[in-house]
């Protein structure tokens, strides 16, 4: 047996394994995918009358933020029971810290003001970055413009800025982004997307299935 | 540990759970002990994962005990433990979804959780699957008594609850520093030394010269 093949053999078992392994993973993936999803959305839409006062979540309309590009970025009309529009909230991911960083943003009808944000998830460090989840953090962003960009700064923050989590400058400065980012796409999709046509064609369906 | 002939199943089991507490004994997995135990539902939900993954890697690393090459065993031991410990992880994502979002990274940490590793290496890698499984049987019931005595403390006198049920009266206080990571600490070093305090207090109501000093 030549030493260049001889490790091969040695670890024939290891990648025996590897791929008895990759097997057993998809498995679980393809039965479980689906569910885990419906669970992260589920998760999703309760938080939506949190971000958007009056809205009822039953009435909340779903709709992809750019209709080329299906199934990951969504927005979410948050309707009242008489059909009006009290706000948006919108999803987005941003790259954080130590990895992804799912964001739900609420605005007003108009667009033009944050009315809160919530965090899906995130893998930033426990004690520091991952202090965006909590309320004290997220409560920063209220009432902040939606139509001019979020900044993050250490101290004192005025106007559209945000203060940012003690030892944790680049986990709070990847939400401000993911906000901005949602607040252009959600901006673009109302003036030239056609997200006010949709949502009534999407309303209309709906009536029709009634 | 490594005698000539093979312990009886029932002191292989027994090890696991008190004189060889993985926690108290070995001093292993102490980051979940540390980091899940302000809450007992947390804690009970860790401790089940983690027999699971114990369960099936030592029964996995049993099985192909005999295709382990010495400088590849500790690599085999992780792609088993990393798999199994990704299907708990999704399993946990599917049916208890908001206990996995509290849990965050804590369970794919149980990957690098050294007392799983220790027992593929000590026990799985060198004896039968029945062996295998009533020694991670054991480490994992061990291993749970832990988890539970020491988040049974921190939520108790840290919000007067136990799985959110009250059971201290209202007018409690409740010692934010039990649920914060400064109360992990204490709480552990005091039961710690209660475990050792009637370990020994035990050896020395037997008959002298079985088990020796403690160290």
């Amino acid at each position: 047996m030549s030493t260049f093949l001889q490790p091969l053999t040695e670890a024939r078992a290891v990648v025996f394994l590897a791929l008895l392994a990759g097997g057993a993973l998809t498995l679980v993936e393809v039965t479980l995918g689906p569910r885990i999803a419906e669970n992260i959305r589920r998760q999703t839409f309760d938080q939506i009358p949190a971000l958007v006062e009056g809205s009822v979540p039953e009435a909340t309309v779903a709709l992809p933020l750019d209709p080329d590009v299906p199934g990951r970025d969504w927005v979410y009309a948050a309707l009242d029971d008489g059909g009006e529009v009290r706000g948006w909230v919108v999803s987005g991911m941003e790259a954080g810290y130590s990895g992804p960083i799912a964001l739900l943003v609420g605005t007003n009808p108009a667009a033009d003001r944050i009315t809160g944000i919530f965090v899906l998830q995130q893998t930033e460090t426990p004690g520091l970055g991952a202090k965006i989840t909590r309320s004290e953090f997220r409560s920063r962003f209220e009432d902040l413009a939606a139509n001019r960009p979020v900044e993050v700064v250490k101290s004192d923050p005025a106007g559209n800025q945000v203060l940012a989590i003690t030892g944790a400058t680049i986990s709070s400065q990847a939400v401000a982004d993911g906000v901005n980012r949602s607040m252009n796409r959600l901006r673009a999709a109302l003036t030239g997307g056609g997200l006010i046509s949709r949502l009534e064609a999407a309303l209309l369906q709906s009536g029709d299935d009634v | 540990m490594s005698a000539p002939e093979t312990p009886r199943l029932s002191e292989t089991f027994f090890s696991g759970v008190l004189p060889e507490n993985p926690v108290y004994r070995s001093l292993l997995g102490m980051c979940p002990v540390l980091a899940v135990t302000n809450n007992l539902a947390a804690a009970v939900t860790m401790a089940g994962a983690t027999a699971f993954v114990l369960l099936c890697s030592n029964l996995m690393i049993s099985l192909i005990r005999g295709w382990l090459k010495p400088h590849l065993r500790i690599l085999v031991f992780t792609l088993t433990i990393a798999t199994f410990v990704t299907i708990i992880d999704k399993v946990l994502a599917a049916y208890l979804f908001s206990m996995s979002q509290r849990l965050g990274p804590y369970i794919p940490l149980i990957i690098v959780n050294c007392i799983i590793v220790s027992r593929c290496e000590a026990c799985a890698s060198r004896q039968p699957p029945h062996v295998a499984v009533i020694d991670a049987l054991g480490t994992a019931l061990g291993f749970a008594l832990a988890l539970i005595s020491i988040a049974a403390v921190r939520e108790l006198l840290g919000g007067g609850t136990w799985f959110g049920w009250r059971v201290l009266p209202e007018s409690w206080p409740g010692w934010g520093v039990m649920v914060l990571p400064p109360g992990a600490f204490l709480t552990l070093g005091f039961l710690l030394a209660l475990f050792h305090w009637i370990g020994d207090v035990r050896t020395a109501r037997r008959t002298p010269g079985k088990r020796g000093a403690a160290t």
